[in-house]
């Protein structure tokens, strides 16, 4: 019997009160928050513990312990089950299962000489309230974001995606310190082999604990050596619904306010929910920005790197001259003085993201202006080139994804250090390695880059740019879902003459 | 050894990539040249020269289609083994492989030499070298999917260029192109054949078609890879021709280039510059599949793992480049990968092909008989 | 695995380029523009105009030459004089002295073709005084020579006014078999740098001097022009009853006999067609629409009959315009219009070789046929 108490596995009941209370004592040795409280009648003893600041007090007072030492009621579990005004009693007899839900806040009455012990779930939990997501912004659209609440988010998806067809799949990960993970789709919808191979992943992953749902993507993504993040995150449900609507599925963890969103393309990481919000032409328009900045932010500084350093002769001679002079004091080569002020806006950036808000401004402010121009006034950086750098810093914040943003900007140094080594050549060198490698990138094992490769001209309209709602009613192509069709294709417009 | 290439579904590919694959791997530097060659050759007829050039391959590609259709899913190591016996079937084989592996050099010490007379004279061989290889082998490791991809994505990637061609265009001179029909047959064919080494690389379908998926839609993308590739060169050989004079031509090496250097914006001019970087996204399919050709061929016929194939003939190709750096050197290898791809790739497919009819019938009689009894 | 991979290919990319000898643009001279001359003893002096980035001069731009036997050890001994590498892919103009062209320009020329480096759209200027005198010549401050000059050809080759002259078209125009090339003339009138003309070269060697307007007409036969300010003179005799008499008095009137009247070319083509090759009789016919922009006395265009009386004798000069110029370069053999290439091109097996033609072209006749329609007169008739 002592082993088994040990162990935890098997029933530790029937037990004395004064045993358990030592047992559970033991167990809680250095915590001194267990409330174990005995209660006699009679010649009956009942036991009620929980751990106080897990539960509701209220709740416990009023409809837990006024029955129970009421007179009408009898101290066996049938009868705490039947009169105690509350839904969610349990009965457990493992030890193990009366330590995990002691510290998710349940409330355990044990009648002495019963065989197991009544549990009701009077959690308590303090809650960020709903918020606007600071990370990502909408201008125009819903504006609250998640929060580490499991409930309140599976809440805020069912009110955004209301259909039956929402299945929320329940995982627990995490042996140390388990967590609910939820899987999230669309049952007609989303493809059989994306959840399936989701699934296997979830299931097959096997570590102690998972921090949060940027953790969890990490764990179960396709690579791990890449530096593009595979698999979308975002803390906004009206883009986490709208992807669960066209077929992707999505993943939730328990005090995360991120979901994770699969599979996920390269492109997906430029699409922003208002783009749908906006006229298809303005959307267009500013998803084109988005992927020009993307060039922009990449090539832009290497472009300068390369040219001033190796190919004076491609700049048009009244560009060059205005370069070279503002070159002309700069005593480091190019590819030095880029990568110091790259590693400034970086610092800057860091430095703005660690400090509170207020002073945050402040530090972008004093950086930007007053150390940008007196290191072009001290003859440290030719001030064309602080042009081009805040201009590919301000064009990598365009992605609507934090990640991607951050990716964008880490690629810029090893394409500086190639442009300043070979050149152009070392740009078009770097360019070619990163296409190579983004096609060989796949997520959830879709390919990274699709619409693009694999080739589906259809998908086209949705990525790159936005085309009139009648081209729009079909889904991804390329994620092959279940169900394709949106609704039914408008017929064509009668052709009418003028003043008809 | 396996007649039949066994693919996995997932590696298999639609037919339209044909497109991409046809015609990233025959433009390569190839056509950087061809111009001035066959401009030598047929004067101000170049254009017919490459008609018949254009005529002549789309028989070969047709024969190319009959020989592959008879078989269910082979490529030319499985077909030849099939037809000419174990021993002689892979001598042909490594044959082909030494054209890829011959064509794949040519093509990468050309394009260091561009390299190093466009931009960088100092620069050693081995480090342009190793920076091609690396992505070649980078590539080649992701599989037969991503070759198909980086094909697809460098052709969207570097068609820019022809709309450089439009400045050039208009400053032609259209009098060089006249009088026409001057040059004779004879020297019309020879035009034909100097585009041999630009147009060559359509052989890679002996390779590819087994991972095509449907099959039956392979011809149209191929002989649309054909009339793509054509119309550039003949688009270039005009315009070269009118751009430039004869002596012009006459003298320069890498003529097409030359076309680069007059447009300008406010900001960027000198485009031969731009180009000449580009270039390294036309040519890396080339690199990517011949390299692919040789270590799948070693595969197919001696059981060699692929990645081993892979990293020691990257190796043997960078050790080699070091020592091609003389001009003449480098023209002596490509003339000989452009006679010896001549007779391989345009010659000897109307060879196969009777043998491989006759298999076939033999086979099919062979099959009745057996059925009758 | 795959780190340590990347990290060996870094390294290696590191190691294996850091030879590179970079071209900063802070520690080159940038030549912007190069004059060449030809000075006793055959020997070759070199005048460079270069943008170089010293913090410590105002002015970036210098004028340092040299002399060599051969242009490339003139630029040597032109170097040695600079404490910044010189760097030839940014010349935007090449200026050649009287006496170097005249002797011929391709050996200087040769060299720019090699290099892949040096630009194709420079363009080649003939001075017709030396080189070093305009290259050293000093304009406002801050305004560099070579730039000067070619933003003055810029100007007029894109209004149409001049035929461009770059080297690409030297290059095509001078080895076209059965065409001469014709480059910008360069002098120092009033005190400035100016274009005079243009030098018409039979193959490299500078042997005609035209004027701007012959300049005009060499372009109207060789390229479309689009609103191009045309200027010409023409007799007053036939427009005695159109001239208004108002404010001048009969006998200043009869002191005149010619009128100039400046005009705009709307647009212009023309078209040339051998009319028979054993004869060598070309046809040109040329198309000119015109609009007036002015005229020196007050004639009044006011009705068709006028405008087709001005149209005449614009057609008239032009055509007799033509004829001369073709005259001059007759004289000279040179064949700036081409009429060879045209030949050649006409001909059945499409072969003649050069010398064939210079002996042919002083003889050949040409008939130009200009059409001119006047468009529109301006606010005033």
């Amino acid at each position: 019997m002592n082993r088994r108490k040990k162990t935890g596995k098997g029933n530790i009941f029937p037990l004395q009160i004064e045993d358990l209370e030592s047992l559970l004592k033991s167990k809680f040795k250095n915590n001194p928050d267990l409330s174990f409280t005995t209660y006699e009648r009679k010649n009956e003893k009942v036991a009620v513990f929980y751990i106080d600041y897990q539960v509701e007090a209220d709740k416990v007072e009023d409809f837990l312990l006024e029955p129970l030492l009421g007179e009408k009621i009898e101290w066996t579990n049938d009868s705490i089950l039947n009169e105690i005004p509350l839904s969610s009693g349990k009965t457990y007899e493992k030890l193990d299962d009366i330590l995990k839900n002691l510290l998710i806040g349940a409330v355990f009455i044990y009648c002495e000489s019963e065989k197991s012990v009544v549990s009701y779930l009077l959690s308590k939990k303090e809650n960020r309230s709903l918020q606007q997501s600071e990370t990502e912004s909408l201008v125009l659209g819903p504006k609250i974001g998640f929060t580490e609440s499991m409930t309140t988010n599976l809440n805020i998806i069912r009110w955004s995606v209301r259909s039956e067809d929402l299945v929320l799949e329940k995982y627990i990960i995490g042996k140390r310190e388990p967590r609910e993970v939820r899987l999230i789709y669309l049952k007609s919808i989303a493809n059989e082999t994306d959840i399936n191979t989701m699934r296997q992943r979830l299931q097959e992953l096997d570590v102690d604990v998972v921090d949060d749902s940027a953790v969890l993507m990490q764990y179960i993504e396709d690579s791990t050596t890449t530096i593009f993040p595979q698999f979308f995150t975002t803390e906004l449900p009206d883009r986490f619904s709208y992807n669960i609507n066209r077929g992707k599925l999505g993943v939730l963890v328990e005090n995360s306010p991120t979901a994770i969103i699969a599979p996920s393309t390269f492109f997906s990481f430029f699409e922003s929910t208002e783009d749908l919000y906006m006229r298809w032409n303005v959307g267009t328009f500013l998803r084109v920005l988005r992927y020009l900045s993307f060039f922009l932010s990449t090539l832009l500084t290497p472009l300068y790197v390369a040219a001033v350093t190796f190919h004076y002769e491609i700049i048009p001679t009244p560009l060059l001259i205005n370069l070279g002079q503002s070159r002309a004091a700069v005593p480091f080569p190019p590819i030095l003085e880029a990568l110091f002020l790259e590693l400034m806006i970086e610092l800057l950036r860091e430095s703005g993201a660690r400090l509170p808000t207020k002073v945050g401004q402040t530090i972008g402010i004093v950086g930007g202006v007053v150390v940008g121009t007196a290191a072009v006034e001290a003859g440290v950086t030719s001030n064309v080139l602080i042009i081009f750098v805040a201009l590919s810093a301000l064009a990598s914040f365009t992605a609507p994804n934090y990640l991607m943003g951050t990716t964008v900007r880490i690629l810029r140094f090893p394409m500086i250090i190639l442009g300043g080594l070979l050149g152009i050549v070392g740009i078009f060198f770097g360019a070619s390695l990163l296409i190579i490698h983004l096609l060989r990138l796949t997520s959830l094992g879709r390919p990274y880059l699709s619409p693009i490769y694999p080739l589906v001209v259809e998908d086209f309209n949705k990525v790159l740019y936005r085309l009139p709602n009648q081209f729009q009613n079909q889904r991804f192509k390329s994620y092959r879902p279940k169900d394709l069709q949106r609704y039914a294709n408008k017929d064509a417009k009668e052709k009418k003459d003028i003043d008809e | 050894m396996e007649i039949n290439v066994k693919t996995r579904k997932n590696l298999q590919i639609r037919a339209f990539y044909l497109f991409f694959i046809v015609t990233s791997l025959q433009l390569g530097v190839g056509i950087i040249g061809a111009p001035k060659l066959i401009y030598l050759e047929a004067l101000q007829d170049a254009w017919i020269s490459i008609l018949i050039a254009f005529i002549y391959i789309i028989v070969v590609i047709a024969v190319m289609f009959i020989i592959l259709n008879q078989y269910e899913n082979a490529d030319i190591y499985g077909i030849q083994v099939d037809i000419f016996g174990t021993f002689l079937g892979k001598l042909l084989g490594t044959i082909y492989i030494l054209h890829f592996a011959i064509s794949f050099f040519s093509i990468l010490i050309t394009y260091i030499e561009i390299i190093r007379v466009y931009m960088f004279p100092a620069i050693s061989n081995i480090a342009i070298g190793f920076l091609l290889l690396s992505l070649v082998v980078y590539s080649v490791l992701g599989g037969f999917r991503v070759m198909v991809g980086v094909c697809t994505l460098f052709f969207i990637f570097s068609h820019w260029i022809v709309f450089l061609l439009v400045h050039p265009f208009t400053q032609m001179d259209i009098t060089h192109l006249q009088p026409m029909f001057v040059s004779s047959f004879p020297e019309l064919l020879s035009g034909a054949k100097t585009t041999s080494y630009t147009f060559m690389g359509f052989e890679i379908l002996l390779l590819v078609y087994p991972f095509i998926q449907n099959k039956k839609k392979a011809r149209f993308p191929a002989f649309l890879a054909i009339s793509w590739t054509t119309f550039l060169v003949l688009l270039t050989t005009i315009i070269v021709i009118g751009y430039f004079s004869y002596q012009q031509i006459a003298r320069r090496e890498w003529v097409l280039l030359g076309l680069f250097k007059i447009q300008n914006l406010t900001f960027i001019e000198r485009f031969d510059y731009i180009v000449v970087a580009q270039w390294m996204m036309i040519i890396l399919p080339n690199l990517i599949f011949l390299m692919w050709g040789i270590t799948f061929g070693m595969k197919r016929m001696y059981q060699i793992r692929q990645k081993t194939t892979l990293y020691v003939s990257a190796v043997i190709f960078l050790v080699a480049s070091i020592f091609f750096d003389k001009h003449f050197v480098i023209q002596n290898l490509i003339d000989f990968s452009a006679r010896y791809g001549f007779w391989l790739v345009y010659v000897y497919p109307f060879v196969l092909l009777p043998l491989v009819l006759l298999k076939k019938y033999r086979r099919n009689k062979k099959a009745g008989e057996s059925h009758e009894k | 695995m795959k780190n340590k991979s990347l990290a060996i290919i870094i390294v290696c990319i590191l190691v294996l380029t850091s030879c590179i000898p970079t071209n900063n643009i802070e520690e080159l001279a940038i030549i912007t523009a190069r004059g060449v001359d030809r000075i006793e003893d055959n020997r070759v002096e070199t005048v460079l105009n270069v943008a170089r980035f010293d913090p410590q001069t105002q002015n970036i731009f210098a004028t340092v030459s040299g002399t060599g036997n051969t242009v490339k050890g003139a630029r040597e001994d032109a170097g040695n004089r600079l404490n910044y590498e010189l760097k030839e892919g940014q010349i935007d103009v090449e200026l050649y002295g009287n006496e170097a062209a005249k002797q011929g320009i391709f050996p200087y020329i040769g060299g720019l073709i090699r290099d892949a480096r040096v630009s194709d759209t420079m363009k080649l200027v003939i001075s017709n005084t030396t080189a070093k005198e305009i290259l050293e010549f000093e304009l406002e401050q801050g305004i560099a020579i070579g730039e000067y000059l070619a933003d003055l050809i810029e100007i007029e080759v894109d209004e149409g006014a001049l035929p461009s002259s770059t080297l690409q078209d030297f290059t095509r125009r001078g080895a076209t078999i059965g065409q001469d090339a014709a480059l910008t003339l360069i002098d120092i009138k009033e005190d400035k740098p100016s274009i005079v003309g243009m030098a018409v070269l039979q193959d490299d060697r500078y042997v005609l001097e035209i004027s701007t307007h012959e300049g005009f007409l060499l372009n109207l036969f060789l390229n479309q022009i689009r609103n191009t300010p045309i200027e010409l003179t023409l007799p007053l005799e036939p427009f005695q009853e159109y001239i208004e008499k108002i404010g001048t008095t009969e006998r200043e009137r009869d002191e005149r006999e010619t009128f100039s009247i400046q005009l705009t070319g709307e647009h212009g083509n023309s078209k040339t067609k051998v009319k028979n090759l054993e004869e060598l009789k070309f046809q040109t016919d040329i198309y000119l629409d015109l609009e007036i922009a002015e005229i020196s006395q007050p004639i009044s265009i006011k009705d068709k009959k006028a405008s087709d009386l001005l149209e005449k004798e614009m057609e008239k000069k032009i055509q007799q315009q033509f004829e001369e110029l073709l005259k001059k370069t007759q004289e000279v053999n040179a064949d700036p219009f081409g009429f060879g290439k045209i030949y050649r091109a006409n001909k059945e097996d499409g072969r003649i070789t050069p010398e064939e033609w210079r002996e042919k072209y002083p003889n050949i006749n040409v008939e130009f046929n200009v059409n001119v329609k006047l468009m529109h007169t301006g606010t005033v008739q």
